[in-house]
Formats: C-alpha cells, sequence, structure tokens
C-alpha cells in the first residue's frame, strides 16, 4: 500500500502541474443556491440544455461536412447515410439535435417569459435570447434544406417565393439567400448560410451567456419575493462552483447528450424495421430525390417547426394582399410575434414577476403556445386545404376570451390574496392539473381530428375548449410541479447517507458491467449496417446516460446533493 | 486521512464513473474515427482493359485498338493510358536499338533499392517481344510526363552528364525524370540507374493476342504506384473497362 501511494503522490497531477492547474477557482462562473441542483432543478439549466445541445450540432455539422458536397446535394447525403461508417447515425442524431435545440430554445424563452425573466436587469439578456431563437429557427431551415431530397426542395421553392415576394428588396434577398437559380449555386448558399448562422449563434450566444453570468442565474420567484430586480449573486451560503457546479453539469451533459443519441436511434431503428412507423413530418431520414417518380407521394410538409406559418399562408384572409399573401401571412404570424417579444421587457415595465400579477402579458403568453399548437397541428392534418376567414376567426378567438378571462380573473383572486394555496394543496392541484393535461390531450387531438374531415359547431367549440384546457393545465401542471418540488425539498430532512454509500457502490458497479456488456455489443455492430448502426446509437445512449446516473448516485452520497 | 475507509470507498466510487466513460469514450471514439476517415474507392482486382489509340495520321479520329505491329518504335512521343484507376497514368514504349528496330526483352529480376525486395519485371510483349509497359508517375517524388518520359538511344546525348555510364550502355533508351534527375531502365523492368529515386517504376503486365494483335494490360507488379496504399484504391475506377484510349502528347 505504502508503494501505491507513493506512486500515487509522485504521479498525481498535483506534482506535475502544480495545485489547480486549470484554475477553476478562477473561473468568474457564478455559484448558485442549491436547489438549482436538486430534483427539479434542472428548470434552471434549460440554457445550459440548449448549449450542450448546440456543441453536439457544431460537432456531427462539421464531420458532415467533410463529406457534404453542394454540387451533389441529394447524392453526397444519401453516400453519407449509406456508405460511410456510422454515417446514418451521425446524419439522423444531427437532424433530431437540431428538433431538440429548437424545443428546448422555445422551453428556455417560455420559462423565463412566464417566470418574468425578461425583467430588470435582464432586458438585454431577454432581447439576445429572442435573437438566438430567430437564427436558431434560421439555421435549420437552410439545414433542413440541404439534403436535396424532394421536401427541401419544397422548402426552398416556398422560402423563395417568400423572399422574392418583399417589394423592392426581394430580389437582393433571394439572390443572398438562394443563389442564381442553379442548384450548385442554390446548395451552396444552402451550406454557406447554415454554417454562417450557425457562427452567429455562437456570437450571440456568448454575449447572451456573459449577460447571465454577470447577471446571475434567476433565483426562484419565491426567494425573490415575486418582484423584479431577482438577484441573487454570489451569495458566501452558496456552495464553490467546483466540484458542486462542475460535477452537476457533467451530470446534465451526459444525460442530454445520451437523451440526443438515444432518441434519433431508437426512432430509426423503428422506422428500419416496421414500414412508416415514423410520420414522414419526423422521418429521421431525407426523402426521395425530386426526381424520382416516388416524389410525387410525399406530401410537401415544411419542417414541422415552421408549420404554424405554414398553415397561415393558407387562410384566405391573405388572399386581400393579392401577389403578397405568402409574405403577410408570415409577418402576422411570425414576424409580429417575434417583435413582440423582443420589445416586451420594454412594454411590461412593472416589477411583478408572479405570472397571476401580470395576466395580460401571461395571457399572451399562453395564447402564443395555443396558437402555435394549434396552428402546427392543422398544418400538419390538413396541409395546403385553403381556410375560410370564418373558420380561422372560429378557431382563433374562443381561446383568446377564454385565456383572457380566465387569467384576469385569477389574477383579481390573486391580488386579492384569496389565490395562496398551500403545499398540499399545490401538491394535489399537481396531480389534477397533470390527469387533466392528459385528458386535454386526448380530447383536443381527437376534435381537431374530426374538425379536419367536416367542421362543425360542436366539434370546433370542443377543441378549441380542449385546446385551452390543454395549455392551462401544462402550464398548470409545470408551475405546481415546480412550486411543490420546492416546497418539499424544503421539507426533506439529510439523513441515512451512510446507508446508501454501499447502495450507491452497489448499483455503480452493476451500472459499470452493464456499461462494458453495452460497449461489448456496440463492438460487434457492422457500422455500414443501418439497423445495427442504429442499435449502436441505443447502446451510446444508453452508457452516457448511465454515466449520468452514476454521477448523480456519486453527488448524492459524496456531495450530499 | 482520518476517514480512510471513506476516501477509498469515494475514490472506488469515482473509478466506477470514470470506467463508464472511458467505455462511452471509447464507443464514440471508434464511431468518429472510422467516420471521419475517407470510405476507399477503387477495384477489388486489376481489370482486363484492351488499349485504344486514334493511329497517328489517322483521318477519322475515330479510336481502334491499338495494333502491336504498328506501334511506332522508339517514339518521340510519349504514349500514356490510364490503369488501374483513371488516376494512374502509365508509358507504352515499343523499345528499340539506335536504327529503331525492335528488341527483345526478356524478364530480369529487379530490387526495389528501398525494401531490398527484388521482383521478376514481366519482360516485353508483342510480334518482338519489345513492348513494355510501366506506371508513369516517378517513384522519387511523383513528377508525372512529359517531365519524366523516355529518351530514345539517339536522345541519349542530352542526358550524357547524368547518365553513370557511356550511352552504349542503354542500347535501348532510358526513362528520365527531369525533377530531381531520377533515371529508370525500361530493358531492365524500369530498374534503377540514378538516384534519387529509391524504387524502380511499377511494371505493367501486358497481354498481347497474336490473333488480333491487339494489346490488354491487365496487372501490375512492383513497387506500388506512387503516392498510393495501394494499387487498387484510392482513385475512381475505369468507367469503360473494355476499352481503355491512350493518349499521345508530343515533346517540345
Ligand atoms: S520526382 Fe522524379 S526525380 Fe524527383
Amino acid at each position: 500500500m505504502g508503494f501505491i501511494d507513493d506512486l500515487r503522490s509522485t504521479f498525481s497531477i498535483k506534482n506535475i502541474l502544480g495545485e489547480d492547474p486549470l484554475h477553476i477557482d478562477d473561473l468568474p462562473l457564478s455559484t448558485v443556491p442549491d436547489y438549482m441542483r436538486k430534483k427539479g432543478g434542472f428548470w434552471y439549466w434549460t440554457g445550459a440544455m440548449i448549449s450542450m445541445a448546440f456543441i453536439y450540432q457544431v460537432v456531427t455539422g462539421l464531420i458532415l461536412l467533410l463529406y457534404y458536397n453542394p454540387a451533389n446535394a441529394y447524392v453526397s447525403t444519401e453516400y453519407f447515410k449509406n456508405s460511410v461508417p456510422y454515417g446514418s447515425l451521425i446524419l439522423t442524431t444531427h437532424l433530431y439535435g437540431a428538433y431538440a435545440m429548437i424545443v428546448l430554445v422555445y422551453i428556455h424563452m417560455y420559462r423565463n417569459y412566464f417566470n418574468g425573466a425578461y425583467k430588470k436587469p435582464r432586458e438585454l439578456q431577454w432581447v439576445t435570447g429572442v435573437l438566438l431563437l430567430a437564427v436558431t429557427i434560421g439555421v435549420g431551415y437552410f439545414g433542413y434544406s440541404m439534403s436535396g431530397d424532394v421536401l427541401s426542395v419544397d422548402a426552398t421553392d416556398v422560402g423563395r417565393g417568400i423572399a422574392l415576394s418583399s417589394p423592392v428588396i426581394g430580389p437582393f434577398i433571394e439572390s443572398i439567400f438562394f443563389g442564381n437559380g442553379t442548384s450548385t449555386s442554390l446548395f451552396v448558399r444552402m451550406l454557406g448560410w447554415h454554417i454562417i448562422l450557425s457562427a452567429v449563434i455562437g456570437g450571440l450566444f456568448g454575449f447572451h451567456f456573459y449577460l447571465a453570468e454577470a447577471n446571475g442565474l434567476m433565483p426562484s420567484q419565491k426567494s425573490a419575493n415575486y418582484k423584479a430586480p431577482a438577484v441573487e449573486k454570489d451569495l458566501p451560503e452558496h456552495k464553490p462552483w467546483y466540484p458542486y457546479n462542475l460535477v452537476y453539469m457533467i451530470e446534465l451533459g451526459a444525460f442530454v447528450f445520451g437523451l440526443i443519441i438515444l432518441i434519433p436511434s431508437i426512432i430509426t431503428e423503428l422506422q428500419l424495421n416496421i414500414v412508416n412507423a415514423v410520420p414522414p413530418l419526423f422521418d429521421p431520414y431525407p426523402q426521395v430525390a425530386p426526381s424520382s417518380p416516388l416524389a410525387a407521394y410525399v406530401p410537401p410538409y415544411p419542417p414541422w417547426f415552421l408549420l404554424f406559418v405554414y398553415k397561415a399562408v393558407d387562410f384566405k384572409m391573405f388572399n386581400a394582399a393579392g401577389a403578397l399573401s405568402a409574405l403577410a401571412a408570415s409577418t402576422v404570424f411570425g414576424v409580429i410575434p417575434l417583435l413582440y417579444f423582443l420589445v416586451v421587457p420594454f412594454i411590461d415595465r412593472s416589477n411583478d414577476l408572479h405570472p397571476l400579477a401580470r395576466p395580460f402579458f401571461t395571457g399572451f403568453g399562453i395564447l402564443g403556445v395555443v396558437y402555435m399548437a394549434i396552428l402546427s397541428l392543422w398544418g400538419a392534418l390538413s396541409p395546403g386545404i385553403p381556410i375560410a376567414t370564418n373558420d380561422v376567426l372560429a378557431v382563433f378567438i374562443p381561446p383568446f376570451i377564454i385565456v383572457m378571462g380566465g387569467m384576469y380573473m385569477l389574477s383579481k383572486l390573486y391580488k386579492k390574496g384569496s389565490f395562496k394555496p398551500s403545499l398540499n394543496r399545490i401538491i394535489g392541484s399537481f396531480i389534477v392539473f397533470f390527469i387533466f393535461l392528459v385528458i386535454a390531450i386526448f380530447e383536443f387531438a381527437t376534435s381537431l381530428g374530426s374538425m379536419f374531415s367536416g367542421i362543425t359547431v360542436y366539434n370546433t367549440a370542443f377543441t378549441l375548449i380542449a385546446g385551452s384546457g390543454m395549455t392551462f393545465a401544462a402550464l398548470g401542471t409545470m408551475r405546481s410541479s415546480e412550486i411543490s418540488n420546492l416546497a418539499l425539498l424544503k421539507a426533506k430532512t439529510i439523513k441515512g447517507y451512510e446507508m446508501s454509500k454501499k447502495t450507491a457502490m452497489i448499483i455503480s458497479s452493476i451500472l459499470v458491467i452493464i456499461s462494458m456488456e453495452i460497449l461489448w455489443l456496440m463492438l460487434q455492430a457492422n457500422p455500414l449496417n443501418l439497423v445495427q448502426e442504429e442499435g449502436f446509437g441505443i447502446g451510446l445512449g444508453i452508457l452516457m446516460i448511465l454515466i449520468g446516473i452514476e454521477i448523480r448516485l456519486y453527488r448524492m452520497v459524496y456531495l450530499r446533493e | 486521512m482520518a476517514d480512510e475507509p471513506d476516501v477509498s470507498r469515494r475514490n472506488f466510487l469515482k473509478t466506477l464513473v470514470g470506467l463508464s466513460a472511458v467505455a462511452a469514450v471509447g464507443g464514440l471514439g471508434k464511431a468518429v474515427v472510422q467516420n471521419v476517415v475517407t470510405p476507399s474507392v477503387g477495384l477489388s482486382s486489376f481489370p482486363e482493359t484492351v488499349l485504344y489509340w486514334v493511329p497517328p495520321g489517322s483521318n477519322s479520329g475515330t479510336p481502334v485498338p491499338v495494333k502491336a505491329s504498328e506501334f511506332p518504335v522508339n517514339s518521340p512521343n510519349i504514349w500514356i493510358y490510364y490503369y488501374p484507376l483513371t488516376d494512374d497514368p502509365n508509358f507504352l514504349i515499343n523499345l528499340g536499338n539506335s536504327s529503331n528496330v525492335p528488341q527483345k526483352i526478356s524478364p530480369v529480376p529487379v530490387t526495389i533499392d528501398a525494401t531490398g525486395v527484388v521482383f521478376q519485371s514481366p519482360g516485353g510483349t508483342g510480334p518482338n517481344g519489345s513492348i513494355v509497359s510501366f506506371s508513369a508517375i516517378c517513384q522519387h517524388l511523383g513528377c508525372v510526363p512529359p517531365i519524366i518520359r523516355y529518351y530514345p538511344p539517339n536522345q541519349l546525348s542530352i542526358l550524357s552528364s547524368i547518365l553513370p555510364g557511356p550511352a552504349s550502355d542503354y542500347p535501348n533508351g532510358v526513362i528520365h525524370c527531369d525533377c530531381h534527375g531520377s533515371t529508370y531502365d525500361p530493358s531492365k523492368g524500369a530498374g534503377i540507374i540514378t538516384h534519387p529515386t529509391y524504387k524502380p517504376l511499377p511494371n505493367v503486365i501486358l497481354a498481347w493476342d497474336p490473333s488480333t494483335d491487339t494489346l490488354a494490360a491487365k496487372n501490375m507488379k512492383g513497387p506500388t504506384i506512387y503516392g498510393k496504399s495501394s494499387d487498387l484504391s484510392g482513385g475512381t475506377p475505369l468507367s469503360n473497362l473494355q476499352k481503355t484510349l491512350m493518349i499521345q502528347m508530343s515533346v517540345g
């Protein structure tokens, strides 16, 4: 033992590189209160998750760049997928990584919106965040258009048309973003803008992150007493960034990367084994080439994250704008909401953070979610069918009345002080909300489905009620789970660590054995066989999640978190 | 160290996490490396391809199979064809003496100085056993025709300061590369006459069909073609394996 200890101390990093060679202790990263690293604390790290997804996208994107050939976009994409080892895995996870990033950006935005995080002192942080949303969708659009399959051609044609129809600057925009009309020029531009905008994300993110660090993480509403400015920066009772936050970040990273690899691998595996298991909108693979005779059978979907604008283009009310109708639709449903979010910190100047204390803005946010969900579903279920203005109003007005009216009433109760639920009521309401949510989603989907085979007063009304109910329930679920978690954590006492150390050892050992088993299986996979390759991806995703679990156990027993 | 067992248990737990991390990074690393290595293209075996040309002085300009008996002896112009892949140029040379009489070339052992390996050259073919073919990429640093070319016996005076012996030592001419002065002996399997090359030129094995008088390339011998890890990979396969058209390069 003495010898090994000698060896260890001679060759320890400390002896060779000195104490803290990476200057981790000098990092200017802000420390955070404990509850942000506890159960449910991941709500405070949605930004971190986005940046992890972004890193995944950059790495896989650069690998794809080694193979992409704009002069032969479709062929080079198919070649990468079929003939390059692990090509299918990288291509599908790059696609789904983008989906994950977009979903996370929306979650991050709405979470901060409903929490009033855009208020003092974070106005600029919020503005850069909204710009990041726009750029992220732009990168997604160009990336989606790069495969050269029939859907990408549809998407570029639509984008082209909308760009061209803008008065005066149309032709410039078209030629700047879509090239001179030859296919090579188009794909060179798609590739170029995909990368340029990704670099813009990197730059804006740097600024956004710097502001976030400088402002400090936004504390829970409760500890900020529901009033802006909510600042809780580097208090002495916070645990140091290293090791607590670092280990937590590694754990979170293991889960995020694990899921980004695991989910698309499972979906692709399903798609490979069961014909049409995945609707075309979420197909992990490119569709057929536009020149293929099968191309006519592919429904002309845009990427799902643009479905809401796509449906709006079908609204007859925009026909009044004549040649500008598509532009008008995308302005009303794309640009105006974006502008609203950009300026919201400068309109909502009160210092109230509680969603019920600012019913107007909360209501607008809920309507944003509802409208976007309805439009997207509508676009997915009845693509390209023109919608009369009456029907549009029938779909849009009831949620407005329900949400705004409901918010108004709730906020009155809240302001009077009669809406101050206790812990048990919150937990109870969480369960109620959750059940309600599930039912509402189901009802919404079925009634909306029946609407498309024929609109009746009954199914329209039902859809709207269910849709609003669904959103309301979703928000309620989210809020109540968050509040109840916080309260529960406070109520918990620390005990039983001695016991769980042994348990942690045993569980971790088992997990390591499983990891090795999985690795062994992964090494058997043929990297050119699509099915085995996606199996490899499933294995890799699980491996990473197991690491996340092991780190969680370690944090639990040794960092007492 | 008062808490000794706890420290070692803690380290054990860390090691477990480390082991899993090694497994994940190992799997990930394997996938990334295998993915980033460009998949090789090429062939699994040497194709056999008949050599075509537009004969000098042809009016129609239509390619026809090379007639071995009509192929010029000691041609002042360079004849190149690509084999086994589209990026691999080779000389086709009909060796003759100073009065342009074709000479029979016998197989000889050729030494690859760089490795000490000895291979047997295929020798000449055609009606007079005088037609030979070698890779046209210099084995020193990869110069290509016309910088590397065949000097027939009556042009050897240009190289008199370079050749180690008198011109009479090379009755059928030499292949010389102007980049850095490597010289190869076409009568002896393109063996080395002067450095800096330490490898002979790769030899193409030709097949001559006496009934049709046509020539076909069918295999290679000797060192690997310059700049490649294998003769059969690292390039696009020939598009028409039945016919390989030769191109003529005139020397200024
Ligand atoms: S390349 Fe031919 S002698 Fe150097």
